[in-house]
């Protein structure tokens, strides 16, 4: 049998970074094939390059034998390839067929009038022959996030594609919708479709996949039929950047609580969270793409309100109504999306700085002095040595380790007692990772408390002193830091927490 | 800080940043070799006292441009409240305290549109056509659409001919007006927070901005400004006409855009949305002395607010790039 | 697949929000009663016909306006394209080039319409900017060439055509209505092209996503939309034989009111030309009856004013509760 589909030492790079580094990727007819890699290993690029989102730097995309160069998903599509990505782009405003057969609708004499008849009878064929059980005539708008997930997949093999894409199918999925998924899979293997199933989900992978490959920072390491791994096999596959020798490990039976969670959630993103957080340490959050790491951290700060549970801040009663709220109690949010959350780009290193503090220096009617304001700009400028050459340099200007120390300077400005980071080192360059990383360190030794998300193992190994993972919305456990290795965290993230998995 | 807003410099750039100064000398220039009556004292007094209702309006618009809204609503406010504000005194009330009434009336009318837009969550400018409709109507309908003339001298006189210091006192109200608004956006948190608003409202929500607030107030004060506005109005035509400003909001629109700042918000400034106003005033001016059919102000008007928004979108590219 | 209570908690929500929206419908059903009641001018059936004549205008720049809403974006030069329009295409007329005016006519709204289209898609402009600029233009131009000046012209052709004439008791402007509905139902309803405005209305980025020329559709989108001004403006001379530069002041409010009113979301992806119809007779209703009760045109654009604004709220808040 040829395969059906061929990446071929496909390279892809992105300002900074080497997203793929001359991957090759073979999926036979009628094959399950699960992509699985860390956050950042390369996945989704891999898969937006098949999709025809993104052109490869270098490689080749083979379908049939046939070489082929796309300039858009539309392409993807029309040679074959169809995906359905994680974030949904079902049209909330129709109904179920006009979703299945966007863009696809049937007309009769000579276009002027949509087939509305064969539009419904086509699109509910498809339903059925994918054996889900839907009326075509259905408003999307009163579907459930798995029942939209199953008519992008419909609208997705709508054109009876030879190789369909599914990135992360079951995130929004409950147990019983995931069933329903994986009958489906099923019934389009046997019907000859190939399919690249990327998961986070190990007992997926077993249940469904034929082969597997595995990808680490852009590199290809394995590829094999599935009966070839174990479950701890594919963990080390997947690890194995470089761990950090020195440790840290205060032991926090001695450290006053800072923050306390009991039960708390907020419905589709954060189950039953109990933590405590100490004035003093690191507390690392880890745990894989979605598993609610950036909502727990939002309902620290006060962004998100929680749905149940409740909060306490050295011992008191902690509700926040909001930020601002939150902030004035000494809580800090600093946010992973620096550019769309965190920066006023357009304006100037004071004028992000001083943004929380700013009432403060209203002097005279409500004249704020300018003198001081810059003063106390460049004053956490230094402390957190922001390369810039005035505080009135537009951020715009600076680099991304430099942004991300400005928006790091305009909360410690604040002087929080809990400081919840989140992603704090991305896209920043390594020597400004070294500096953030001792800065946070710095803080907790100053009796801060400090919870920090990150994607990467290697940085939660190194700043933490505890280690918070998560998966699926809940806390599958917390480890000393000084104990844990990538394996062990990895095991902890890919943990199945129970059957509602949504 | 000392910088109003980020500067980068692509071509675009360059000539919207010189668009308000180059084209309010252009049009001098060239106004004062085109007409005899332009070049002279008495006619820049005029200009100053006739483009002081512009003005106030124009700074009020700088805010709510800032904060990435619009009113649409202000021409039919200032020619609803200057009839008010006639009839009051029609009615026996003394002018100060009529004054301080339609005062009271505006900052209302703009706070009811800061908080149906945002309390509401509707775009600001549905929320202020339907006030300007109101408004329209309801100046019509107080004056059964003929102008209320106003008797009372001290008020024609005080809020048109007469001076302080030398000063005419619409000019005075106007350099308090923009020195005001100018402090409040450069020096003080609250228009710090304005610019942080209109340029990441996300980002300046998550800092602990009261964003909500902020913009209403924005609306308020906006509707402050317009209550000024009406007064200078009505003094000037010494009457309360309802139909009195059909091209005000269009005119503030403009010199605001003129004045360099986005449409998407977070980029205005006072000084520059004052030569854009001047620039209109100007024009407006000029081609009235050379008998210059009026109605085709509105064609060169629209095609310079094209010119000006092309060369934002332009410019807001090359930084993108 | 979801839980039967969590189930039962949105379908009251739903039934709360559509007694919300429906509110609008009660009130005005109270006062076409009242109406009735109070005047029998208002119910007697030539006043009907005279209501039927009346929204012919309104109508079209309605429908107009309802392609642009269900894209998702706002067309604020409707009044003054369709002024100008008239008023080129009476000059035209008066010039004697005959049935070439009406071509003349439509290419002078289509013009404007393109320019909308492509100030938004090239440019980028937010769109109430980009008509407040063609508004502004074409206001001017129409003021200029008439001098503020009624321009008359003598084409009982034309005017037989547009407006004067009569079909089977019909006044052709009502005619022009009804295939303009016609027209419009059947692109928005029946066409591929309608399936693809409504998707791309629904999430610009989700259509563009899916293949759809979504840049294509909003240049496509406002020239119809002008064409339609076009057609409006000669319909407005044509029915009083003379053009003035302000023949359609404000019909953009009232065409956002009707629109609006018939429970066409703001943002896009939902309406109809069926609930633009509903929106234009309320509409039209409320003006004959209120202009029968002797309340002036000017009280009926405070009424128009505070309907626009509740409706919108309403809305809003029953979207809302929807979303949760």
């Amino acid at each position: 049998m040829t395969e059906s589909l061929e990446l071929h030492a496909v390279s892809k790079r992105f300002p900074g970074v080497l997203a793929l580094d001359g991957v090759s990727l073979r999926v036979l007819p009628g094959e399950v094939h699960a992509v699985m890699g860390e956050n950042g290993a390369g996945k989704s690029t891999l898969m937006k390059i098949a999709a025809g989102i993104h052109t490869p730097d270098s490689g080749s995309i083979v379908l049939d034998g046939q070489s082929l160069t796309f300039r858009g998903p539309h392409d993807a599509a029309l040679a074959g390839i169809s995906t359905v990505f994680q974030e949904l782009t079902v049209l909330e405003n129709r109904d179920v067929a006009h979703n299945v057969m966007v863009g696809r609708e049937p007309v009769r004499m000579g276009g002027l009038l949509v087939d509305r008849k064969s539009l419904y009878r086509q699109a509910q064929a498809v339903l059925d022959r994918l054996g889900i059980d839907l009326s075509a005539e259905t408003p999307v708008a009163s579907l459930s996030a798995g029942e939209r997930q199953m008519i992008e997949i419909a609208r997705a093999c709508a054109v009876n594609p030879k190789v369909l894409i599914l990135d992360e199918p079951t995130s929004s999925l409950g147990r019983e919708e995931e069933l329903v998924l994986f009958a489906l899979i099923d019934r389009l293997r046997g019907q000859g479709t190939s399919i690249i199933y990327i998961t986070h989900r190990m007992s997926e992978v077993f249940q469904l996949a034929d082969r597997i490959t595995v990808l680490r920072d852009g590199r290809r390491v394995a590829t094999g039929p599935t009966g070839d791994f174990s479950k701890d096999s594919l963990i080390k596959a997947m690890v194995g950047r470089d761990v950090p020798e020195r440790r840290h490990g205060v032991t926090v039976d001695n450290l006053p609580i800072a923050l306390e969670a009991a039960d708390l959630g907020r419905r589709g993103h954060v189950k039953n969270a109990t933590f405590t957080l100490h004035a003093g340490e690191v507390l690392g959050v880890a745990g894989l793409m979605g598993a609610g790491r950036t909502e727990l951290a939002r309902l620290l700060a006060g962004i998100d309100r929680p749905d149940h549970g409740h909060m306490r801040l050295f011992g008191e009663e902690f509700a926040p109504s909001g930020v601002k709220d939150a902030a004035a109690r000494g809580v800090a949010y600093v946010s992973e999306d620096r550019k769309q959350l965190g920066l006023l780009l357009s304006l100037t290193v004071a004028d992000n700085i001083a943004l929380p503090a700013l009432r403060r220096f209203s002097g005279l009617a409500g004249l704020l002095s300018f003198t001081k304001l810059r003063a106390f700009a460049r004053k956490w400028m230094e402390e957190l040595s922001v390369k810039a050459k005035t505080p009135d340099t537009v951020v715009n200007t600076l680099s991304g380790g430099n942004q991300q120390k400005v928006v790091l300077a305009k909360w410690l400005s604040t002087e929080p007692r809990v400081l919840l980071l989140d992603e704090p080192t991305r896209g920043v360059d390594v020597g400004a990772k070294a500096e953030i990383h001792q800065r946070i360190r710095n803080l907790a030794d100053s009796g801060v408390a400090v919870l920090a998300i990150s994607s990467e193992l290697p940085e939660i190994l190194a700043i933490s002193d505890r280690v918070l993972v998560m998966a699926q919305g809940r806390i599958a456990g917390i480890v000393n830091a000084e104990d844990a290795t990538e394996e062990s965290l990895l095991e902890l993230a890919f943990s199945e927490m129970g059957a509602d998995a949504a | 800080m000392a910088q109003e807003t980020a500067r980068t410099h692509g071509l675009a750039q360059w000539v919207r940043d010189l668009l308000p100064y180059a084209g309010l000398v252009l049009l001098i220039v060239y106004f004062s070799f085109a007409s005899d009556f332009f070049f002279n004292l008495r006619n820049f007094e005029r200009l100053a006292t006739d483009s002081a209702t512009l003005i106030l309006v124009a700074l009020g618009m700088t805010l709510v441009i800032l904060v990435a809204e619009i009113d649409l609503s202000v021409g039919a406010v200032v020619a609803l409240l200057s009839v008010v504000v006639a009839q009051a005194m029609a009615a026996g009330i003394p002018w100060h305290l009529s004054v301080l009434l339609i005062l009271c009336l505006s900052v209302l009318i703009g706070a009811f549109n800061g908080v149906i837009t945002v309390i509401g969550q509707i775009p600001s400018f549905i929320v202020t056509l339907g006030t300007m409709a109101i408004a329209t109507g309801a100046a019509f309908v107080f004056t059964g659409s003929i102008s209320v003339p106003i008797a009372d001298d001290t008020f024609l006189d005080l809020f048109y001919s007469d001076t302080v210091w030398g000063i005419p006192v619409p000019l005075l109200i106007v350099i308090i007006a923009f020195a005001g608004s100018l402090l409040q956006l450069q020096r003080t948190a609250f228009g710090r927070e304005l610019f942080a608003i209109g340029t990441n409202i996300e980002a300046a929500r998550l800092s602990g901005v009261a964003v909500k607030r902020n913009k209403i107030a924005v609306f308020a004060i906006m509707g402050f400004l317009v209550g000024w506005a009406s007064v200078l109005s009505a003094s000037r035509l010494g009457s309360g006409a309802p139909g009195s400003s059909p091209a005000l909001t269009l005119d503030a629109i403009a010199a605001v855009i003129i004045g360099g700042a986005s449409l998407f918000g977070g980029k205005a400034s006072i000084l520059r949305a004052l030569l854009g106003a001047l620039l209109i005033a100007v024009l407006n001016n000029g081609m009235v002395l050379l008998n210059i059919n009026v109605d085709s102000q509105y064609i060169v008007k629209g095609l310079i607010i094209l010119l000006a928004v092309v060369l934002e979108r332009i410019a807001a590219r090359e930084v993108a790039r | 697949m979801t839980s039967p209570t969590a189930e039962l908690e949105r379908r009251a929500r739903l039934r709360r929000a559509m007694i919300a929206t429906s509110g609008i419908y009660i009130a005005f059903a109270v006062l076409v009663v009242a109406l009735a009641m109070i005047s029998p001018a208002f119910r007697s059936p030539d006043n009907l016909v005279n209501i039927g004549r009346q929204v012919a205008i309104l109508g079209i720049a309605s429908s107009a306006m309802t392609f642009v809403i269900i894209l998702g974006e706002i067309d604020l030069s409707v009044g003054a394209v369709a002024s100008v329009s008239g008023v080129i295409t009476a000059l035209a007329l008066s010039a004697g080039i005959g049935p070439l005016a009406i071509p003349v006519g439509l290419a002078v709204g289509a013009g404007f319409g393109l320019l909308n289209g492509l100030l938004i898609v090239y440019v980028a402009v937010p769109s109430f900017i980009a008509t407040l600029v063609s508004f502004f233009i074409a206001q001017g131009l129409a003021l200029t060439l008439t001098t503020g000046q009624t321009i008359l012209f003598a084409a009982d052709g034309f005017r037989l055509l547009f407006a004067t004439g009569s079909v089977l008791g019909f006044s052709s402007a009502f005619i022009w209505l009804v295939l303009v509905f016609g027209l419009m139902g059947w692109l928005l309803a029946r066409t591929r092209f309608g399936a693809h405005l409504y998707a791309i209305g629904g999430s610009q980025d989700n259509a563009r996503m899916l293949g759809l020329a979504v840049d294509r559709m909003k240049i496509v989108i406002f020239t119809l939309a002008g064409a339609l001004m076009g057609l409006v403006g000669m319909i407005l001379i044509a029915r009083i034989g003379n053009a003035r530069a302000d023949g359609a002041i404000g019909l953009e409010f009232d065409a956002i009111a009707a629109v609006v009113l018939g429970g066409t979301a703001l943002g896009g992806g939902y309406g109809s030309i069926l609930r633009t119809i509903v929106g234009v007779m309320l509409i039209g209703v409320m003006n004959n009856g209120l202009a029968i009760l002797n309340v002036d045109f000017n009280t009926q654009q405070i009424i128009k004013g505070v309907l626009v604004i509740a409706v919108v709220l309403v809305d809003r808040w029953a979207r809302n509760i929807k979303m949760n």
